[in-house]
């Protein structure tokens, strides 16, 4: 138990709800999920994030009771649900899915397929259900409609309101968006969460994308061949991946080698930077220095120059690549008013948020 | 042309149709239970027991390695033992039982193969969703599963109904009069053969082309 601020700022108790303790699974001879352990708390959205073929589906339908364990366990609030030669029925944890294909009952109608969970409850509760669901998700004019006849992003509305009818302690996302046009994509999302939200539904959201794993929730975690490489906040999988992978696959930018000056000050080819820490590196190691093309900065009043090799709109900013004297390429996110073409030479400084430093291979 | 006097076929035509009712009554029951048994034996062949999926399994195949003559056969030597045997009493006339009986545990094979094509072809996240949902395995693929494979292989299970609606005619090899039967058996009385064989072989033909036509027109509407 600890104290946390919750999402409407208040300040409450948050219960860890699932817990992977040391967690393997294996398909066939394969390890696909390898000694992962973390920790998701009572109404908190967090993602797993990772390549396909990463293991994070695996991972989720392990939580779901569809995998079993080779080792270690799962606990869904205090109760282990799975562990070596135990598996808790899927049908009996009361976790809820949400597929990247719907999986909806095509011979349903809307109204039965969202009522489908709710067998125990009685005829007007059942109604009763059914029509807060449709409100949440606002589908209330389309109940008699079956689900060839909606739009996809009607039909995953259709799929949260039937996973979340029957009231899971739980609720996992299996890439739910990925079929979905970029921008009906991100209204979709925005929406899942705010029922979520509202909802108080813990919800566990495997992706590919980064963006999406981003604004889904405070904390995610990166899988990389079934092990789970960082587990934290998203803000500092960006700033502050754990290794190397996880900086590759989170955002772009460059390694750029370089020579420890003393434990807090790195010497590369260009320039010298300063992370304001001791570092656990001697004086003269070589190190690998990452560094992300918002940590470069237009400065006309720096000594450093690059020319521009390369340009990509994006919008609100220009990606550039700057071919440096020493042969370095550097990518560079500036504001799109500075507007360079290339072969232009541009005057810039690096300030990274924070230094990450890998030693060098 | 004698064929053609209707005193002759006021005579006929009785007969004629009670062979009818035989080969309908056969075909229906033998469709009727033969999808039943064959979509149980679909759903043992996919258990995840292992000595079960192998006994469907071991069924279906032996099934549909034998002639259908030979079962039929067969089926009339052994179930009037097998009914002595259970019931202590000898049954008179077990001829039409023994026809149901054989044709119901062929055509299930037959039958069984289609539904569990059927079974495969509804795609994975159905059957997590239902279990997700709080609903058992059998549950989950009697009340989502099922009903959506025999939907989709409908137009392949009317297609072996009538097939079975023309092998229903081989019940001639333990005497039964069914439709084909009885043209046979008149035929041979009265000296037209092959009037009467060109009489129960139009029959079959229109009532085949028929149902198979309809299918076609289901299968058609299904596309669209």
């Amino acid at each position: 138990m600890d104290i946390g601020t919750g999402k409407d700022g208040l300040l409450r108790t948050m219960a860890v709800l699932l817990q992977l303790d040391h967690l393997s699974c294996r398909l066939g001879e394969q390890t696909v999920v390898d000694h992962l352990s973390l920790q998701v708390k009572e109404g908190e959205l967090v993602s797993l994030l990772g390549p396909s073929g990463c293991g994070k589906t695996t991972l989720l339908r392990a939580i779901a009771g569809f995998v079993p364990a080779s080792n270690g366990s799962i606990i869904l609030d205090k109760q282990i649900i799975s562990r070596p030669g135990f598996v808790l029925p899927p049908e009996r944890r009361q976790i809820g899915l949400v597929f990247q294909d719907y999986a909806l009952f095509p011979h349903l109608t809307v109204s039965d397929n969202i009522g489908f969970g709710l067998r125990h409850l009685s005829r007007t509760e059942r109604k009763q259900r059914v029509n807060d669901m449709l409100e949440l998700v606002g589908l209330q004019d389309l109940p008699l409609r079956h689900p060839h006849q909606l739009s996809g992003g009607q039909q995953q509305r259709v799929a949260l309101a039937r996973a979340l009818a029957p009231q899971p302690r739980l609720l996992l996302l299996d890439e739910p968006f990925s079929n979905l046009d970029v921008d009906l994509r991100e209204r979709l999302r925005r929406d899942v969460r705010d029922i979520l939200i509202r909802q108080n539904m813990t919800g566990i959201l495997v992706t590919h994308d980064q963006h999406e794993a981003f604004s889904w929730g405070n904390r995610a975690g990166v899988l990389h061949q079934g092990v789970l490489q960082q587990w934290g906040d998203v803000f500092d999988l960006y700033h502050q991946p754990a290794n190397r992978f996880v900086a590759d696959f989170i955002g772009e930018g460059v390694l750029l080698a370089g020579q420890m000056v003393t434990p807090a000050i790195v010497q590369t080819g260009f320039c010298t930077l300063d992370g304001n820490v001791a570092y656990p590196y001697a004086q003269g190691t070589r190190v690998d220095v990452l560094l992300r093309p918002d940590d470069v900065i237009p400065d006309p009043s720096s000594p450093l120059v690059g020319e521009v090799l390369l340009k990509e709109f994006r919008g609100s900013e220009i990606l550039y690549h700057l071919g440096l004297p020493d042969g370095t390429r550097l990518p560079a996110l500036f504001p799109a008013r500075i507007d360079l073409a290339p072969g232009n030479r541009v005057h810039f400084c690096i300030q990274p948020e924070h230094l990450v430093l890998f030693p060098h291979t | 042309m004698i064929l053609l006097e209707s005193q002759h076929w006021t005579s006929v035509a009785p007969v004629l149709l009670s062979g009818l009712w035989m080969t309908a009554r056969i075909a229906l029951i033998a469709i009727v239970v033969g999808i039943l048994w064959g979509t149980l034996l679909a759903a043992l062949r996919l258990s995840r027991i292992r000595w079960v999926s192998w006994l469907a399994a071991a069924y279906v195949n032996l099934f549909r390695s034998v002639p259908l003559v030979m079962v039929i056969l067969w089926f009339f030597l052994v179930v009037p033992q097998l009914m002595h045997a259970l019931f202590g009493n000898t049954v008179e006339d077990i001829r039409f039982t023994s026809a149901l009986v054989a044709f119901s545990l062929f055509e299930a094979a037959y039958y069984s193969e289609i539904m569990r094509a059927g079974i495969l072809s509804i795609p994975r996240g159905q059957f997590d969703a239902g279990l997700a949902l709080g609903f058992s395995r059998r549950e989950t693929m009697r009340i989502i599963i099922l009903p959506q494979a025999f939907r989709n292989m409908l137009p392949l299970l009317l297609t072996q109904a009538v097939i079975l609606f023309q092998d229903t005619s081989l019940v001639y090899v333990i005497g039964l009069s069914d439709f084909f039967g009885s043209a046979y058996k008149i035929g041979d009385r009265d000296g037209h053969l092959v009037e009467m064989m060109l009489i129960a072989g139009t029959v079959y033909f229109l009532i085949s082309f028929m149902a198979s036509q309809w299918v076609a027109r289901l299968q058609k509407k299904r596309i669209r």
